[in-house]
């Protein structure tokens, strides 16, 4: 029994090809079930699926890691014909495939080191396929040890503290002086990607309401609604301002929008509540003075950028950690994996050991009627003996090979050197 | 003997919750928060238990001298912390906090305590509900004087542009500010109450006293008004934030005049 892994990342694959591999829930569904119906070779078998990364684990059958079939199950299940994916695929089996789970649910392996969603994703991914019953004695153990590693690995570290992107940074800040956002209102002025997307984190973290201040009102509700906010002009969107707690203002404006002296009329109608403002405009859309004004916070797309720079770093020291947890857990859980695969052969050494010898014991007992029935149990005793012996040491052996970096293909030798598996095809 | 086993175990309680407290605040690990928690609750029923019995012992309550005064006071910003910690679910308050209640108890421990039973003049009932709603609006004030303290470092901290570790724990602003309110209202209402019912008493006990000439009252009537002053901005005017954390700051500093200072000037009004 063996553990292969097939799959592909934004490691090793392009956009276009990761954008045709992503699967919806319901692929997913039939991904599951074209692998129970894949036959024997497969034994078990989870399917994750993020849009950086779409792979398979499956346990075959087998002395050596047998990659095919689930090579063809991965193809089978994109529906694209191999000559497309096949350069972009990596294969990896036992101590390499756990070891890549243990780094994926860690983060470790994402785009954005530290992100928080790939741990969801992997548990779902395998829920799933416990659901559809896909999985067994070793899947089920290593997903659930994974979902520990990576639970492991984000309290241990910090390698998920601290936002990375600007527009994570604004939210992270705006928590800093707002605890609760769904208290609180957020304004937009003018469009832009960033500005876009920091709106779009406070959606995402329960802002009351967002108001969208453009140049021209139709814009305005285009960006709007994409948010469940209200579409504005940018005249009105300034006389809105001493409601508003929190500012994006990303226009095109070659001078600054928001004066000092507009900031302290707005502070007065607001009775001093703070106000957080964020310009990620170039050139700026704020008067820097601005900041003089009493409990007027604001931050500009460089200070943004710092702090996200700074946290990147961070996350990359912390990585290094994380890998020596990750490490530690791979050795622990090899020692059970090798552990499996070992404790099979030990029973059947000594079975077949066992056939013999009272085969034999037969064979000489019948000879030598004339024994007494103490001489009898002498005989069978020395012969227990003699397998007990016989045994002793490579049965030692076999468990030294299931420590941790001990050589796995010990074993097969020792398979091959009693003629294990032969024994057991005539037993078929 | 039970009670030095149990001021010890106080001690080590308290110490092991304050180093947990402080380790806890950079790195923000879930089990070392649980022993900051667990061991602050351990040592507060130990405080718990050696206050009912030193009550017990002297049959009356436990703030007779400045050991016991102290460490009364200690034991109420112990259960004041652990209610806010509990309510807000943030332990970040506690690594500035349990230090304090460490440094105040081994001060307490350092004095020597007699045990002395209370004269018979203040042997009345009014004379304990004064005593311990002071207490109470002192642990209070102690609470919105840290808050307020830690509002100010993290409005620098935004307006500085500087996010540093201590950034990045300090709770929010706005959680700050109401955290700072609850507590100063909290501390007025029962200095409210304390000032009426040690009026009350007085009037009964001691006729012929003068008022304005006990600094401790002075400095207590001071105190009062400036929380007074700042709960009126606040709900009138709207103040909030730095601005009263600035007051907060002042009233605290007025309490310790009246807790500690005024013993320095008078021997009627001791505690």
């Amino acid at each position: 029994m063996h553990l292969n892994l097939i799959g592909l990342s934004h490691h090793t694959a392009p956009i276009d090809i990761r954008d045709q591999v992503a699967l919806t829930e319901s692929v997913q569904d039939r991904a599951l079930s074209l692998l129970k119906a894949s036959g024997s070779k497969l034994l078990e078998g989870v399917v994750l699926s993020t849009c950086n990364r779409s792979e398979v684990y499956a346990t075959t059958e087998g002395d050596a890691p047998d990659a095919l079939p689930v090579e063809h199950l991965f193809h089978e299940i994109h529906g694209l014909s191999r000559g497309v994916l096949t350069p972009y695929l990596y294969r990896k089996s036992d101590e390499a495939a756990i070891r890549h789970l243990f780094r994926v649910v860690s983060s470790l392996d994402s785009m954005v080191m530290g992100e928080q969603q790939i741990l969801g994703q992997v548990k779902n991914a395998y829920l799933k396929s416990l659901d559809e019953q896909t999985t067994g004695v070793v899947l089920n153990r290593l997903f659930e040890r994974a979902l520990v590693v990576g639970k492991k690995v984000r309290e241990q570290t910090e390698i998920g503290v601290g936002a990375v992107s600007v527009s994570s940074v604004a939210v992270e800040l705006a928590k800093k002086i707002f605890k609760d956002l769904s208290q609180h209102t957020a304004m937009l002025i003018g469009a832009g990607e960033t500005g876009e997307l920091t709106a779009r984190y406070l959606a995402d973290h329960g802002i009351r309401s967002i108001v969208v201040a453009n140049r021209t009102v139709e814009r305005a509700v285009e960006v709007a609604n994409r948010f469940n906010g209200a579409g504005v002009h940018i005249d009105e969107g300034l006389q809105m301002m001493k409601d508003t707690d929190i500012v994006i203002s990303s226009t095109g404006a070659d001078h600054h929008i928001l004066r000092r002296e507009d900031l302290a009329e707005i502070m007065r109608a607001r009775r001093n509540k703070p106000i957080f403002l964020i310009d990620i405009a170039v050139p700026r859309d704020i008067d820097p003075h601005v900041r003089s004004v009493y409990n007027v916070f604001l931050y500009d797309i460089d200070d943004l950028q710092t702090v996200a720079d700074e946290n990147t770093d961070r996350r990359k020291k912390e990585a290094q950690e994380a890998e020596q947890i990750v490490e530690g857990e791979v050795m622990r859980f090899l020692g059970w994996y090798q552990g499996l695969a070992v404790t099979p052969t030990i029973k059947e050494l000594r079975r077949q050991a066992d056939e013999i010898r009272s085969e034999e014991l037969q064979k000489t007992l019948a000879r030598l009627e004339h024994l007494s029935d103490g001489d009898r149990q002498t005989v069978e005793q020395m012969s227990r003996l003699i397998i007990n012996k016989l045994l002793h040491t490579p049965t030692v052996r076999l468990k030294d090979v299931s420590q941790p970096g001990e050589d796995i293909q010990h074993l097969s030798s020792i398979r091959h050197l009693f003629g294990l598996d032969e024994n057991k095809n005539e037993g078929d | 003997m039970t009670a030095s086993l149990l001021h010890g175990l106080i001690m080590v309680g308290y110490l092991g919750s304050a180093v947990s407290y402080i380790r806890h605040f950079p790195t923000r690990q879930f089990r070392i928060g649980r022993y900051a928690t667990g061991l602050l609750l351990i040592s507060l029923i130990c405080h718990s238990v050696l206050l009912i019995s030193i009550g017990i012992q002297s049959g009356h309550l436990p703030f007779v001298g400045l050991y016991e005064s102290i460490s009364f006071f200690t034991w109420l910003i112990a259960i004041v912390y652990l209610s806010l910690e509990l309510k807000f679910r943030d332990k970040s308050l506690g690594a500035f906090v349990v230090p304090l209640i460490l440094t105040a108890q081994i001060a307490a421990s350092m004095l020597i305590h007699p045990g002395s039973p209370l004269p018979p003049l203040l042997q009345s009932s009014w004379f304990s509900i004064h005593v311990t709603a002071s207490f109470v609006a002192y642990a209070a004030f102690f609470f919105s004087f840290i808050t307020g303290i830690l509002y100010m470092m993290q409005t620098y901290y935004l307006k500085a542009r500087r996010f540093g570790v201590v950034f990045s724990r300090l709770p929010a602003l706005d959680m700050l500010d109401d955290m700072n309110l609850k507590a100063t209202t909290i501390g007025w209402l029962f200095l409210t109450l304390g000032m009426a019912t040690g009026l009350f008493w007085a009037l009964q006990a001691w006729p012929t006293f003068l008022w304005l000439q006990d600094p401790k009252i002075v400095c207590v009537i001071l105190t009062w008004v400036i929380y007074a002053f700042q709960l009126t901005a606040r709900y009138t005017l709207g103040w909030q934030g730095q601005r009263t954390a600035y007051l907060a700051t002042a009233g605290f500093i007025s309490v310790l005049f009246a807790y500690i200072g005024a013993r320095l000037w008078t021997d009627v009004h001791v505690f």
